[in-house]
C-alpha cells in the first residue's frame, strides 16, 4: 500500500516540474511572440527615421505627406501581423492557441483598415498641398500615374467592398461560403498593394535595407499562410487518406463521425483539439468546419461528435459512410499541456461537451484528481454520457451532471436547482484553487463559468477555454 | 507579457529608434538647411551666377537646315518621385533639355527640383554630356534628371 502511495508522488511530483517547465517554456514563446510583433512597428518607424524620414516634419507643408508615410507603414505592419496570425504558423499555436491568434487577427483588421484609408486620404492631400492640386485631381493624377497606384487604388476598392459585404452578411445571416469567398478578396486586396510600396520612390527604393526587410516580410508571410494553410494540410490529408468508416447517432440531431486512415499517430493529434473538416460530400466540399474531436485520439481513428445547428451539418450527419476526408490541424491549446497545476475541472455544456469528453481520457491518468461538470437543460441534451460515465469510472475522477433549465431572469452558468442547494464552481470541485480549469460550451456560458473561476480566486492562466464546438 | 519581457521590449524599442535618428540625421540637417534657403530666395538667386558664364555656347555651330529631333529619356524613380526628360537634339547637338517630370513629393521636394533643374540644364547644354555635377541639396533629383537624359542622348546615338 505505501509502495503505492509513494509511487504516485513520485509521479505527481514529476508531473508538477514538466508543469512548470512547459507553463515556463510557453510564456516565453507567448512574449517572444508579442514582442516581436510589437517590435515590428518599432523597425517599420525605425527604418523611416534612418533614411531621413524626420525630415517631412522640418516644414509644416510636408507634415501632411510624412503623416501619410507613417500611415501607410503602420498599416502594412498590421497586415503583415494579421496575415501571420492567420497563417496557422505551428509556433503560434502552440504558444498562444488557434483562438487567440485569431481574435487579435480580429481585433487589428479595423485598426489596420483605418491606417490604410489614413494613408491614402493624407498622401493625396499632402500632394496635393505641394503641387497646388484640389484633392480630386491630385486623386486622379495618382490613380493614373502608374499601373502600380492603378493596383493600389483597386486594393482599396476591394477593402470597401469587403466591409460593406461583411456589415451586409452580419445582416442577413449569409452563407459561410460567402463570407469566406468575400475575405478572400481582402488577399488579393493585400496583394495589389504590394506592387506601389516598392515602386512608387519613398522608402523602399532599390539597394536599401527598408526594401529588403519589408519584402522579406511579405514573402515570409505570404509563404506560411501557403505552407501551413495549404500545402501542409493537402499533404497531410492525401498521406493519411482518411474516410469516414462509421456514422453512429447519439441523439436526434447528434451523431458520432469515425474517420480512420493511414498512420494516424503521426498526425500528432492531443485530446481537446480540434481540426477544421472539409468532407468531400456533395455540397459540403469548400466548406471547413472546426470540429473538436470527441475521443483521444488512438492513432487508429478519429471521432467527432456533430450537432447539425446548419444546414450542412444536417447533410453530414445524414452523408453515407465512405467520403474521403480533408482535414487543418490539429489546432488549440485545450489539452493536457496547458496544465499548470495538478488537479483538472473539466465543464462543458451542450455539445461543448466534446472535446471535455476527449480531454477526460488523457487528463484522468496525468491529474492527481479530475472534477468533471457536464450541463445540460434536459436530459435529451446531455451527449455522450455514457462514455462519460466508463471514463469516470476511475478513483480519481468525480462527474456532476447537473441537468435543468438556469433561473429565470438570474445570468447562471449552472441549473436553477443546483443554485438552490448553493453550489458554486468551489463547491462542485475539491482543491479549485490547484486545479486548471477547461471550460467548453456556448460563449455566453462560457463567460459565466470563467467569472465564476475568477470570483473564485483563479488565475488567468489556470482558465483555459474552447470556443469553437458549441 | 511579463514585465521582463515588457522591460526588454522598450529598451530594444528606444535603443533601435535612438540608432535610427541617429542614422538619419545627416537628411534631416540637410532638410533643416534647404527649408531654411526656401525660407530666402535671395540665397536660391546668389548661387545662379556660378554656372551662368557658360550660356548657349552650342547654339553657334548650328548648320543652315537644322535638323532638330527630341527624344524622351527614361522614367527614373526616386525616393522623392518620378523623373523623366526631354532631350532636343538639332543636327547632333544638344540644344535644349525639357523637363516633363520632376520630384513631387512633398513640397520641399518641388522647391527644391524647381531650384536644380534650370543649374542642370545649363550645365548640361554647356558639357554637351551628363558629366556634370549635381546640384548640392538636390542629390536625387540630379543623378535621376541626369540618368533620364543619358538615357534619351543613348538613344539618340550621341
Amino acid at each position: 500500500m505505501t509502495g503505492g502511495a509513494q509511487t504516485v508522488t513520485r509521479r505527481s511530483l514529476a508531473r508538477h516540474h514538466d508543469i512548470r517547465r512547459q507553463f515556463r517554456v510557453r510564456l516565453r514563446r507567448s512574449d517572444l511572440l508579442q514582442g516581436l510583433a510589437w517590435f515590428s512597428g518599432v523597425i517599420a518607424i525605425a527604418l523611416f527615421l534612418g533614411d531621413g524620414g524626420a525630415a517631412y516634419f522640418v516644414r509644416p507643408r510636408d507634415i501632411t505627406t510624412g503623416l501619410g508615410i507613417l500611415a501607410g507603414l503602420m498599416g502594412s505592419d498590421l497586415i503583415l501581423v494579421m496575415l501571420l496570425l492567420a497563417s496557422r504558423l505551428p509556433l503560434i499555436d502552440k504558444a498562444v492557441g488557434y483562438d487567440r491568434a485569431m481574435a487579435t487577427h480580429r481585433r487589428l483588421a479595423k485598426p489596420a483598415f483605418f491606417l490604410l484609408l489614413a494613408h491614402f486620404a493624407l498622401l493625396i492631400l499632402g500632394y496635393g498641398i505641394a503641387l497646388d492640386l484640389d484633392p480630386l485631381s491630385q486623386a486622379l493624377r495618382f490613380s493614373t500615374s502608374t499601373p502600380d497606384m492603378a493596383f493600389a487604388f483597386a486594393a482599396l476598392g476591394l477593402v470597401a467592398i469587403v466591409i460593406v459585404s461583411s456589415l451586409v452578411i452580419v445582416r442577413h445571416r449569409l452563407k459561410y461560403q460567402l463570407w469566406f469567398g468575400i475575405h478572400l478578396l481582402t488577399y488579393a486586396a493585400v496583394v495589389l498593394g504590394i506592387p506601389h510600396q516598392f515602386s512608387e520612390g519613398s522608402l523602399f527604393a532599390p539597394g536599401t535595407a527598408a526594401r529588403w526587410y519589408w519584402a522579406a516580410l511579405y514573402v515570409g508571410s505570404l509563404a506560411s499562410l501557403t505552407i501551413f494553410r495549404i500545402i501542409i494540410p493537402l499533404a497531410r490529408s492525401l498521406r493519411h487518406s482518411l474516410r469516414i468508416t462509421a456514422i453512429d447517432p447519439e441523439a436526434p440531431d447528434v451523431a458520432s463521425i469515425t474517420v480512420e486512415g493511414r498512420h494516424l499517430g503521426r498526425l500528432r493529434a492531443r485530446a481537446g483539439q480540434f481540426f477544421i473538416w472539409r468532407f468531400a460530400q456533395p455540397g459540403l466540399r469548400w466548406e471547413g468546419h472546426p470540429y473538436s474531436l470527441s475521443a483521444a485520439p488512438d492513432g487508429k481513428q478519429l471521432r467527432i461528435t456533430v450537432r447539425s445547428l446548419g444546414d450542412s451539418s444536417r447533410r453530414l450527419i445524414d452523408a453515407a459512410p465512405c467520403g474521403r476526408v480533408f482535414v487543418e490541424g490539429p489546432y488549440g491549446l485545450f489539452t493536457t499541456r496547458a496544465c499548470t497545476e495538478q488537479n483538472a475541472v473539466l465543464i462543458g455544456a451542450g455539445i461543448g461537451v466534446t472535446p471535455v469528453c476527449a480531454l477526460l481520457a488523457e487528463m484522468k491518468d496525468v491529474a492527481d484528481t479530475v472534477t468533471v461538470i457536464l450541463r445540460a437543460d434536459e436530459d435529451s441534451e446531455l451527449y455522450l454520457r455514457s462514455d462519460f460515465e466508463r471514463l469516470a469510472a476511475q478513483a480519481n475522477v468525480r462527474l456532476h451532471i447537473i441537468i435543468g433549465l438556469p433561473p429565470a431572469g438570474q445570468p447562471s452558468w449552472l441549473s436553477e436547482a443546483a443554485l438552490e442547494q448553493g453550489h458554486t464552481l468551489s463547491t462542485l470541485a475539491a482543491d479549485l484553487d490547484r486545479s486548471d480549469v477547461f471550460i467548453c460550451g456556448p460563449p455566453r456560458w462560457t463567460a459565466l463559468v470563467e467569472e465564476d473561476a475568477r470570483t473564485a480566486g483563479l488565475q488567468p492562466q489556470q482558465i483555459h477555454t474552447e470556443r469553437f464546438n458549441w | 507579457m511579463r514585465p521582463l519581457a515588457i522591460t526588454l521590449l522598450v529598451i530594444g524599442s528606444t535603443a533601435t529608434l535612438a540608432g535610427a535618428w541617429l542614422v538619419g540625421q545627416p537628411r534631416l540637417i540637410e532638410a533643416i538647411d534647404i527649408a531654411a534657403q526656401l525660407e530666402s530666395p535671395a540665397s536660391v538667386h546668389s548661387e545662379r551666377p556660378t554656372s551662368t558664364a557658360t550660356e548657349s555656347a552650342p547654339a553657334s555651330s548650328a548648320p543652315a537646315r537644322p535638323i532638330t529631333d527630341t527624344v524622351d529619356g527614361s522614367i527614373v524613380t526616386t525616393k522623392y518621385g518620378t523623373v523623366q526628360v526631354q532631350a532636343v537634339i538639332t543636327d547632333g547637338v544638344l540644344t535644349d533639355v525639357i523637363a516633363t517630370k520632376l520630384t513631387d513629393s512633398s513640397d520641399t521636394s518641388i522647391a527644391l527640383s524647381a531650384k536644380a533643374a534650370p543649374l542642370l540644364r545649363e550645365q548640361v547644354l554647356a558639357a554637351q554630356s551628363t558629366v556634370v555635377d549635381t546640384v548640392s541639396g538636390a542629390t536625387y533629383t540630379s543623378e535621376a534628371y541626369l540618368t533620364s537624359l543619358q538615357a534619351a542622348l543613348d538613344a539618340a546615338g550621341l
